[in-house]
């Protein structure tokens, strides 16, 4: 939206195609608001991106090539109109003659047909190489980020990698769709029209340039303040719609709180924010084309004023003088266009250098692990999982996890148990080599993780996530999610192993039930089953459960308690659960502490050691450590709130319908 | 209700008079702004008068001021040096009285369009926040955020460029159509037919362009989706090994999307010459036969000179016709769309001249009241109960059992199919719906917190809390201790669904956030089980502090709130199967002690077992 103004000071052209592009769909991406707005604006030229852009191009070079020559040939063939139209006129007042007259408009027939020629061969010729660029260059971008891993995705947030993605690469195809060729367009355009006006009089010519500096010091100035308005209806805008947004998903807590009015008055400001800065752009944007009228018809008097008086003077052909006349007050129009363009085009360019830079810095962010050049696939293995004096870090100097030494038998099924921080995770996460570990190593049935391909790493692993993220599609697709070559008849089994099978038959097109987005047509527990049969569709040896069972309701985890205890039969597992009770019956439970195992055992050597585990266990039910805290003195300032509400209600009550009226935004709707 | 799903009317067309009604309702949004629009329409028909001053001034200056004439196939001229001068100065003062009415009618033009918009946008958010669960619980996000950005900014566009340009352009397009005819009505219908082409061209070519710009915005929202999907699943794609397969999703939409860009390029590709080629073909006709009628007498150099002038001011404003034109429809399915939402009207409405009793007690009764979303297929039905104030009410039953249905009908954010709630003996539905909730506040299982500092969080539901009133029911809801740990305290900032705070936090917060409500009724949706110890019991304890003196609801699944509750409602199949106390309720046997059974039993044995539970009971209180 940002190149509205200039779509609209640059013609119509370029507004016909405005219906799709440009970042309308801001608000998906409204996340990144704090991201990059105060890098919109690049340097003008930065070779070094240049130089990379260079990669992309390649393939197309010829095919660019041929489209900068049609390029050239298109903007000899329309300013050369000017000459001709000179020429005709000349011809016709000289001698009026009409057979000149004849040939004459032949020649220019035979010009436009060359003019639209060319355009249509840059045009054709830009389509087929521009789109495939930009795609290449997104897919790149998204293969890249799938490689990335966790360590990378702990650091940013998901709405700034986005932008990235959708509206800097949308910025680049500006540039290379039609920002690149009409630069130099403009430019051929510029110095062919300059060369076509000096021949036809070059005195004249001088004239008009003269008034060239104003329009290119205005525009300047413009272009500047411009870009700040512009840039601050982005920023506007995607506030309106975030907040919109966000306040549309909690809604259920806006009216249970009463906040609709006062949630009302914040709307309004920021939607009058986004008014502002819109009417301020729009003031600019209004002003730039009249500018350049009033400066062509300058240029214009100026012209007829001193060829008036060179005509008199007598130091002009009469027939000559008039038909120049005639040639520049067309011809006038043709050079301060690509003048006023490449004003417009400067601005482009320089949020296209932004945007070109951060989406290198991505794809220039290297993957810390990848398959080793000699990595096997990792053969069918029976779950017998070691660390081996393992360490981790995640931060350079900062360990999460110290010289840990385990060692889980075929079929074992252990729980992890520790505070927040105490390595839990971490602990899982190397299984499936999310992390690199910093010392020691993990190994699977005798092999280091690091020394098998990826691919066939999590084949053997299933994990299921606190949060079980579905994606869209159908029930069957996510459950599928987990073995593509899976048949929907070992779907629908592997949903009967978790016992999701009944209820899923019993949704509107059972298996083949759209999800709605996020899942939310799905309960959090139905959520959960489905990730956990999306789990075991590849019969993994080793399964991790990583708080699985945390945000389901009691009812739903009794249901997915007795899906565990069918899915763990004959697989190795690791647990982490806050919850005790789950994990009372495990072979084995490991006490974690600041990354070091504190103590090891079954449920009831741990409550006989009576140590950090039985002090936890008895916590469930009784935790001793009372926050203290003045409880009287609290609600004595909770009691005179109430006081000051009602006081306030009571004398509020006398002035409500005169006051509301007023506070509400002029809103006289139905 | 169900309309605001996927198969919204987004790419139908609208039936002739449907389109100029809703047309008339987008315009009367306008209207408010009728002295812009009066302005602007003056400011359109002096910048058509001055546009075509300029070229008459240009005619003037050669045929009067120069007096260029042919005479036996030689130019002839005499220069009048005063009038030159002031063909120069009246062409330069035209301009500037173009370049200020354009200059106003372009901005007043943004301006009402903006203005409109500002309005839209307000009203769809009150409409929206105003609506009740109802419309909610069958309406996307995604689509009414389409509705409220793209269909409002067609709207936005309809008005500035359908409404005032198309009028511009008309006004243009007809006067310099009379001068010409004026003055050569040969030359003028050549040139004219062209100009014509040009147009009906435009709009042609923008109708084809419609479907694929549809397509390529589309393809864009798909590319959105896998995108975010990827990256917000991350870890899932990753412990699943489906970069590759991902990476194909994407790949097709990203192959869709660039193959209908392609095909709009192509469209443009082709047209964009060709509209260039017309205009410079007017511009060849007039030369060649313009020429001839100067070199036969029938026209003078002037004339030609104006002709040519007006082909150059014609050319962008007829090009864009089509696009203009087309804005219309547009304007129109998007209005149909944006007044699908803002005719919602909300079922729950308040009664004129509810008035609240002047002391709540909290006493809430239902009376037979059943409950249904779609009249066959009723979701509660029977339910009949009563909670004295400072009763604590336990419901229990599987999911889909009508629990929060029943809560819902508490602070009215459904009404009733039959039957009645009352509060303090008072229909809910006679109350104001604003003293009404203020009297009920809602711990909800899935705690929804705002990107905004925690502070703000805390008071959501009283803007106007003093720090030192934060800070107390803060306290009393055991999350103060953890907020001054945090570097910014209450000013830290909750990011994005507060992903930053765990479920027990959240849960605290959304304590606080009720204690400064202040209410009689408390609603606590307590299914979430699974917090650690230390949480649990930090949460039972800002509980307790929260039910003190109010009536509370609790939709439990935890021992201790069923042993303590005053009533035990159990729930089927929207039906009240059981009721009473705890231990009753277990001799009973049926579906109480089946759920005992299953899911209460664990925590029993934990108690019984633990020996300092004496100790926690005595620290809560």
């Amino acid at each position: 939206m940002g190149m509205m103004g200039g779509g609209m000071a640059g013609g119509w052209s370029s507004n016909l195609g405005g219906g799709g592009s440009g970042p309308r769909s801001s608000w998906a991406s409204s996340a990144s608001m704090s991201d990059g707005w105060d890098n919109e604006y690049g340097s003008l030229y930065n070779p070094r991106l240049v130089r990379r852009f260079g990669r992309y191009i390649e393939p197309h070079k010829r095919p660019l090539l041929a489209a900068i020559i049609a390029n050239a040939v298109f903007a000899v063939a329309f300013n050369i109109q000017v000459l001709v139209v000179y020429r005709a006129l000349q011809g016709a007042l000289d001698n009026g003659v009409l057979s000149e007259l004849n040939r004459i408009a032949i020649a220019f027939g035979v010009i436009v047909a060359v003019s639209w020629a060319a355009e249509f061969l840059r045009q054709w010729l830009m389509a087929n190489v521009g789109h495939p660029i930009l795609r290449r260059m997104r897919q790149e971008v998204f293969d890249h980020l799938m490689r990335l891993e966790h360590r990378f995705y702990d650091r940013g947030e998901v709405g700034a990698i986005m932008s990235r993605v959708t509206s800097d690469v949308q910025v680049l195809q500006e540039m290379l769709t039609s920002g690149v060729l009409t630069v130099i367009g403009d430019i051929f355009g510029l110095a062919i029209i300059m060369v076509v006006m000096l021949i036809i009089d070059w005195q004249l010519a001088l004239v008009s340039f003269a008034v060239l500096p104003i329009l290119i010091v205005s525009m300047a100035w413009w272009s500047k303040r411009a870009r700040r308005a512009f840039l601050e209806t982005r920023v506007a805008i995607a506030a309106v719609n975030s907040t919109l947004n966000e306040d549309l998903n909690g809604v259920r807590v806006v009216q249970s709180l009463n906040r609709e009015s006062e949630n009302a008055r914040r709307f309004d400001r920021i939607n009058n924010w986004n008014l502002r800065a819109t009417r301020r752009a729009g003031l600019l944007s209004a002003a730039i084309m009249p500018l350049v009228e009033i400066l062509i018809a300058l240029a214009t008097a100026l012209i007829i004023v001193v060829a008036a008086l060179r005509l008199s003077g007598g130091s002009l052909d009469e027939a000559a003088g008039v038909a120049a006349i005639i040639a520049f007050a067309i011809g006038i129009q043709r050079f301060f266009d690509p003048v006023r363009d490449l004003v417009l085009q400067y601005t482009m360019f320089q949020r296209a250098m932004a945007g070109a830079e951060r989406v290198f810095e991505v794809l220039d962010t290297d993957p810390e692990i990848e398959d080793a050049p000699d990595a096997r696939d990792l053969p069918d293995v029976t779950g017998h999982v070691q660390f081996d004096n393992v360490s981790l870090e995640y931060v350079d100097g900062v360990r999460v996890l110290f010289d840990l030494d385990l060692e889980v038998q075929p079929g074992e099924t252990v729980a992890l148990v520790g505070e927040t921080g105490a390595g839990k995770t971490s602990i899982t996460s190397l299984i499936t080599r999310n992390y690199e570990v910093t010392e020691g190593a993990v190994r699977i049935d005798g092999h280091d993780v690091r020394e098998v391909t990826r691919a066939s790493l999590v084949q053997r692993v299933g994990v299921v996530l606190q949060d079980p993220f579905l994606f869209s599609g159908t029930v069957l697709d996510n459950i599928l999610y987990g073995n593509l070559n899976a048949t929907r008849e070992q779907a629908i089994s592997a949903a009967a192993v978790v016992g999701a099978d009944e209820w899923i038959e019993r949704l509107p097109q059972s298996y083949d039930t759209p999800l709605a987005e996020r899942a939310q047509n799905l309960s959090i527990g139905q959520r959960q089953l489905i990730a956990f049969a999306r789990a075991i569709l590849s019969d993994p040896r080793i399964l991790v459960l990583d708080e699985a069972t945390a945000n389901v309701d009691s009812q739903t985890e009794a249901l997915i308690q007795q899906a565990i205890a069918r899915v763990l039969r004959g697989r190795t597992a690791f647990v982490i659960a806050h919850r005790l009770s789950t994990i009372r019956s495990v072979d084995r439970i490991i006490v974690l502490e600041y990354g070091r195992i504190l103590e090891q055992g079954s449920h009831q050597e741990l409550l006989e050691l009576d140590g950090e585990y039985a002090k936890l266990y008895r916590m469930m039910y009784a935790a001793q450590e009372s926050v203290e805290f003045d409880e009287d003195a609290a609600l004595a300032v909770l009691d005179r709130m109430r006081e000051r509400v009602q006081a306030n209600g009571a004398a509020a009550a006398n002035g409500a319908n005169a006051g509301a009226e007023s506070n509400e935004p002029a809103l006289a709707l139905d | 209700m169900t309309a605001l799903t996927a198969n919204a009317p987004s790419g139908r067309r609208l039936r002739v008079p449907l389109s100029i009604l809703v047309i008339g309702r987008v315009l009367r949004f306008a209207l408010p702004y009728w002295k812009g629009l009066t302005i602007t329409a003056i400011a359109i028909l002096a910048t058509a008068g001055f546009a075509m001053a300029t070229p008459w001034l240009l005619r003037w200056a050669i045929d009067t001021a120069i007096s260029t004439n042919l005479v036996e196939g030689e130019t002839v001229i005499s220069i009048t040096g005063w009038l030159v001068a002031v063909a120069g100065l009246a062409l330069v003062g035209a301009a500037v009285l173009r370049g200020a009415s354009m200059f106003v009618q372009r901005y007043l033009a943004e301006w009402v369009g903006q203005t409109v918009a500002y309005d839209l946008r307000n009203a769809i958010y009150q409409r929206l926040q105003t609506l009740s669960f109802r419309f909610h619980d069958g309406a996307e996000t995604g689509q009414i955020m389409v509705r409220a950005t793209q269909d409002v900014e067609v709207v936005r566009m309809f008005i500035n460029f359908g409404g005032v340009q198309l009028t511009f352009t008309l006004v243009l397009g007809i006067g310099t159509l009379a001068i010409m005819l004026a003055i050569n009505w040969q030359l003028a219908l050549m040139v004219w037919a062209f100009l014509m082409i040009i147009a009906i061209r435009s709009a042609f070519v923008s109708r084809r362009l419609r479907p694929i710009w549809n397509d390529v915005q589309e393809s864009q929202a798909q590319l959105g989706t896998v995108l975010q999907e990827a990256l917000s699943g991350i870890r899932v794609v990753k412990a699943f090994g489906r970069a590759e397969f991902e990476g194909e999703k994407f790949g097709k939409a990203a192959g869709f999307l660039q193959r209908r860009s392609y095909d709009a390029s192509m469209v443009q590709a082709v047209n964009m010459p060709m509209m260039t080629m017309l205009g410079a073909a007017a511009i060849v006709v007039t030369i060649w036969y313009g020429g001839r009628e100067v070199v036969n007498g029938n026209f003078t150099v002037g004339e030609l000179t104006m002709f040519l002038m007006f082909l150059t001011v014609l050319q962008m404003p007829i090009r864009g016709v089509g696009w203009m034109v087309m804005m219309v429809p547009r304007a129109a399915t998007a209005g149909v769309r944006i007044f699908e939402i803002l005719d919602q009207e909300s079922e729950v409405q308040e009664r004129e001249g509810a008035v609240a009793p002047a002391h709540p007690q909290g006493h809430i009764k239902f009376d037979q009241v059943s409950f249904a979303y779609d009249p066959r297929s009723p979701v509660l039905g029977g339910i009949d109960f009563e909670a004295k104030p400072g009763e604590l009410i336990a419901l229990l039953g599987l999911t889909g059992s009508g629990k929060s249905t029943v809560v819902n009908l508490i602070p009215r954010f459904y009404d009733v199919s039959a039957g009645r709630v009352s509060f303090d003996d008072q229909d809910v539905r006679d109350w104001p719906l604003e003293a009404l909730r203020q009297q009920v506040a809602i711990v909800q299982q899935e705690v929804f917190l705002f990107a905004a500092s925690l502070k703000e969080n805390i008071a959501y539901g009283r803007p106007d809390a003093t720090d030192e009133e934060i800070e107390a029911a803060a306290k009393l809801a055991r999350i103060h201790n953890f907020v001054q740990r945090l570097p910014d305290g209450y000013d830290t900032w909750v990011g994005e669904r507060g992903a930053n705070f765990s479920g027990g936090q959240k849960q605290r917060i959304a304590i606080a956030r009720a204690l400064l409500m202040d209410p009689r009724v408390l609603i606590f949706d307590d299914s979430t089980s699974s917090v650690d110890a230390a949480t649990e019991f930090e949460i039972q304890q800002a509980m307790a502090a929260l039910m003190r003196g109010r009536t509370t609801f609790v939709i439990a699944h935890r021992l201790r709130s069923l042993r303590e509750a005053d009533q035990i409602l159990v729930l089927d199949q929207g039906q009240i199967v059981q009721r009473g106390q705890h231990e009753d309720l277990l001799q009973q046997g049926g579906l109480y002690s089946e759920i005992y059974e299953l899911e209460l039993r664990d925590q029993e044995s934990a108690q019984t077992a633990e020996p300092l539970e004496a100790a926690a009971v005595g620290g809560s209180s």
